[in-house]
């Protein structure tokens, strides 16, 4: 059997959590009421409809057989797509709002994606709508592209910074192609993707001192003015307010920092109400430690235990000046959360049962999603050594207290063992089900990737594989 | 990434067939050409637009409003330019006065700012009004004209107003546009 | 019905010079009278658009402008608006200048010009009570036909059927320039740049080639063009500027 490189790594090389699992959910907590696609459903079609509703003023605007010239066509379409991509960019703007319901509905993976997607169709769409507005323009006005640039630079008010706008868009949106943004230093890349709230502001004016269908005072314009409005609302509501409230209610403090293995920690944060913060295991937090060294910067941690109405515990690996500074955090010190969001959750589910599969540190999660799964889980934990495995104390518990099956498969990605488990017929021999039961995975991008794969080919269909994210 | 491929090219796509819906001819061109029989208002016009037509409205006062017939366009609720000239005394008429109107339309143009229509009036073989179906009006400017009309800031000159006295005529600048001769270069030819 | 029939003189308008030429005769003359009087202006209109078009190269203008006719060899017309174009020039500090394209193009003082013989003729013909209105330049004299003073409205800069300012009188002449779309500018000269600031300028005088001239070259000037203007002694003037502040002197004929 495939089992013969796989071997429970119970051992342990940091000092043990003080809590322990054991201590940390005397009850097993009841798997919590099922969430499923509607709410993201229900926002698709919502956006669709908006899309409609915007190219909407420029179909009604426009005579039929009015566009006899190319130039008037070019120009049309110039329009449309101008209007489409300011819609767009409303709504990739007000997916970055991170207002609850919105990371409730569509949770952090589709957030993501959504995000990735829409940015590549507005910068396209911006592009074309640049383009196509310049060859219109300049065939009407008779005069070469080049001329034409110069003509609205000068001429039009607000253009300047239309084009400033444009430029920062493309520098956003080819900043996070990738391959080159694993080549940028984070905090680069997180510095240009702030800008883009500067194309929100660049980008306004020229739509309502140019555009066909705005600039006239009336019904259009006021809906787009309010359009923005509402995103603009919805932005400081997500970033703003909620977080204000959630602080301000339930006042996180750390409580004692904990080694879990050589290059592993835990942080315990205590705090008030803690019984009535709504909590899912496997959702994050972006947290803000707030000491001198610390508190500029926000990173997102899941919390490794699900919500027992006394502390909160995150996780974490050290890696990096930052994460290092983690260990020497006082108890005591003010952390400031914004969160909790995701839907990396045994909420999000849409089988009965699942198959977990973590790799390194991206146990931490799943460790807090395990208690409320229902019995009859399974656990895949990939580790490259022993002393990798985390938290296996409390994972070893849950697996007998949940009725668990919890495999820890330790070794090189290439080593045959492992390589044999993470293939289909490994998974489909291991998990004999799992085409029927939802995958939740965290892990590094190779694991997740292989995962995926080999997951897709064994039957389980897309939707029903979870994966946990944290780049926003 | 395959899925913002799918919605550019939708985009595109859904892009092009409203440009195609909307450049293939249409409705725009039924209304025009309607010869209407009617007397020949003497009292013809430019494009310039104005005045209140109750005004100074000669006796039969209620003829005053309607020289010619309302337009068959959408743009009806724009005031066709109308201009009461005399006071009731009714004294010799130097033009024939029976022959009919005609209201040709010329082809939308399209420029930058909008789109551009003209329709004439003609009476005989003479053009006796020119009216700007659809201009493109000031953009930002309407704001302003609109947000400052009826008031007045003593800091710098007074607010823009609108008057519509009875006019005989109007001073402004011509309409230079390129789509706007186009327009009506076109409603002439259609015409003649 | 149709009473508006009953009113003395006649009135026409033509499409020469690429805008509309409306003549207003208020005159109780003959009809066979006024109709050659009319034939006679819009005869002069054409001749001069023959003659001075720059977009029909057989143009007296265009071969001016080519080399192909000298200056001696010119029309008296020709010699008289290249004189007062460059007097203009001068008068105008630059900012009104018929090489401002690059080539000869005098159209911003021809149209009012033109107008301006033809109303000359007129009165020297006898019909002393007349408007004249060569795509918004805007000649008057005498009475209009009701009698009254002509009352002459001022284009609205936003709303083109809208007057913003009426003037009356006997004997003005009326030139608006202005940029009404967006985007459309008026090139100052100097600065080969867009003028900005003034939306709309209007300049009352008594003869209406200078009087447009004046117009144009003010709104070429922008907003300091209000400066300027109120220098003029023998002009008065209105001005609308961008923000839809309204400027006039205080002798400029206004009626309600």
């Amino acid at each position: 059997m495939t089992h013969s490189h796989t071997h429970a790594a119970g051992r342990r090389t940091g000092t043990s959590s003080r809590h322990g699992g054991r201590s940390a959910a005397p009850v097993p907590p009841q798997s919590p009421a099922r969430r499923g696609p509607g709410g993201r459903r229900l926002l698709g079609v919502l956006l669709l409809v908006g899309l409609l509703a915007s190219v909407l003023p420029w179909w009604l605007g426009t005579p039929a057989g009015s566009l006899r010239s190319t130039a008037a066509t070019v120009t049309a379409a110039g329009r449309i797509s101008g209007l489409i991509a300011g819609y767009l960019l409303l709504v990739q703007v007000l997916m970055m709002s991170r207002l609850p319901v919105l990371e409730r509905w569509i949770g952090g993976e589709h957030m993501a994606r959504w995000h990735r997607d829409i940015g590549a169709t507005l910068l396209v769409t911006v592009l074309a709508h640049m383009s196509l507005i310049l060859v219109g323009y300049a065939d009407l006005r008779n005069q070469s592209i080049f001329a034409e640039v110069g003509t609205l630079l000068g001429d039009y008010e607000d253009m300047v910074s239309a084009f400033v706008a444009t430029g920062i868009m493309m520098l956003v949106g080819f900043s996070s192609v990738r391959a080159i943004r694993r080549a940028l230093p984070y905090e680069l890349w997180h510095l240009l993707h702030l800008s883009s709230y500067l194309i929100l502001l660049l980008g306004f004016g020229h739509q309502f001192t140019h555009g066909a269908q705005l600039y006239k005072p009336g019904p259009v314009r006021t809906g787009w003015i309010a359009l923005y409005l509402l995103v603009i609302a919805a932005l400081l509501w997500g970033r703003v307010i909620a977080p204000l409230a959630f602080n301000l209610r339930y006042k996180l403090r750390v409580a004692d920092v904990v080694a879990e293995s050589t290059d592993t920690i835990s942080i315990y944060l205590t705090g008030e109400r803690l019984g009535r913060l709504a909590m899912l295991g496997g959702q994050h937090f972006r947290w803000r430690f707030l000491t001198r060294g610390c508190w500029w910067q926000s990173h997102p941690f899941s919390v490794s235990a699900a919500a027992n109405g006394r502390w909160l515990r995150v996780t974490v690996k050290v890696v990096g000046t930052h994460t290092a500074d983690l260990r020497d955090l006082d108890p005591g010190t003010r952390v400031w959360a914004e969160g909790p969001s995701g839907t990396f959750t045994a909420a999000h589910r849409l089988r009965e049962r699942a198959l977990l599969i973590a790799g390194g540190s991206g146990i931490t999660p799943i460790r807090a999603m395990l208690e409320e799964l229902p019995p009859g889980a399974a656990l895949i934990y990939r580790a490259r050594t022993p002393a990798d495995v985390l938290l296996s104390r409390e994972l070893d518990w849950l697996a007998q207290e949940r009725e668990t099956s919890v495999w820890y498969v330790i070794g090189s990605r290439d080593d045959p063992g492992p390589r044999q488990l993470m293939s289909p017929d490994g998974l489909r021999q291991l998990v004999p089900d799992v085409a029927r039961r939802d995958v939740y995975l965290c892990g590094p991008p190779g694991l997740v990737e292989q995962s995926v794969r080999a997951l897709r080919r064994a039957g389980v269909p897309r939707r029903q594989i979870h994966l946990a994210t944290f780049e926003l | 990434m395959r899925r913002a491929l799918l919605a550019i090219t939708g985009l595109a796509a859904s892009t092009t067939a409203l440009v195609v819906f909307k450049g293939s001819p249409g409705t725009t061109q039924v209304a025009q050409n309607l010869p209407t029989a009617q007397p020949v208002n003497p009292t013809p016009q430019d494009v310039e637009p104005s005045a209140d037509p109750s005004g100074v409205a000669p006796k039969p006062s209620k003829t005053g409003d309607a020289p010619t017939s309302p337009k068959p366009t959408k743009s009806t609720a724009r005031p066709s330019g109308t201009r009461t000239t005399t006071k009731a005394a009714p004294r010799t008429t130097t033009k024939a006065p029976q022959s009919t109107t005609r209201r040709v339309t010329g082809n939308g143009f399209e420029n930058e700012y909008g789109y551009v229509q003209v329709q004439i009036v003609v009476s005989g073989n003479r053009i006796v009004e020119a009216v700007a179906l659809s201009l493109p009006s000031g953009g930002e400017s309407d704001i302003h004209s609109g947000d400052v009309r009826n008031r007045y800031d003593g800091g710098g000159g007074e607010v823009v107003q609108k008057q519509n006295a009875n006019l005989n005529t109007v001073s402004g600048a011509t309409e230079t546009s390129n789509s706007y001769k186009q327009s009506l270069r076109s409603a002439i030819e259609q015409a003649f | 019905m149709r009473a508006t029939l009953t009113r003395p003189g006649l009135c026409r308008v033509e499409q020469i010079m690429g805008t509309a030429i409306t003549l207003d005769l208020a005159d109780d003359l003959p009809p066979a009278t006024l109709r050659e009087l009319a034939d006679e202006v819009f005869a002069w209109m054409r001749e001069v658009d023959a003659r001075f078009s720059t977009y029909q190269p057989d143009s007296e203008v265009c071969r001016f402008d080519r080399g192909e006719v000298l200056l001696s060899e010119a029309s008296a017309d020709l010699r008289y608006v290249l004189e007062t174009c460059a007097d203009l020039w001068g008068a105008t500090d630059g900012f009104f200048d018929a090489y401002a394209t690059g080539r000869l193009d005098p159209s911003g003082f021809v149209k009012g010009w033109a107008a301006q013989v033809a109303s000359d003729r007129l009165v020297a013909a006898g019909a002393v009570n007349h408007c004249v209105n060569a795509g918004g330049d805007v000649r008057v004299r005498g009475l209009s036909p009701s009698g009254e003073p002509w009352r002459i409205g001022i284009r609205h800069p936003w709303d083109a059927m809208a007057a913003c300012l009426v003037l009356s009188g006997t004997d003005l002449a009326v030139a608006t320039s202005g940029v009404y779309e967006r985007g459309r500018h008026v090139l100052d000269p100097r600065r080969g740049a867009p003028a900005s600031g003034l939306r709309s300028v209007t300049v009352v005088g008594t003869d209406l080639g200078v009087a447009d001239a004046y117009a144009t070259a003010a709104l070429a000037m922008g907003t300091p063009g209000l400066n300027w203007l109120a220098r003029l002694d023998d002009h008065t003037h209105a001005a609308i500027t961008d923000n839809a502040r309204q400027y006039h002197s205080v002798n400029l004929p206004l009626t309600d």
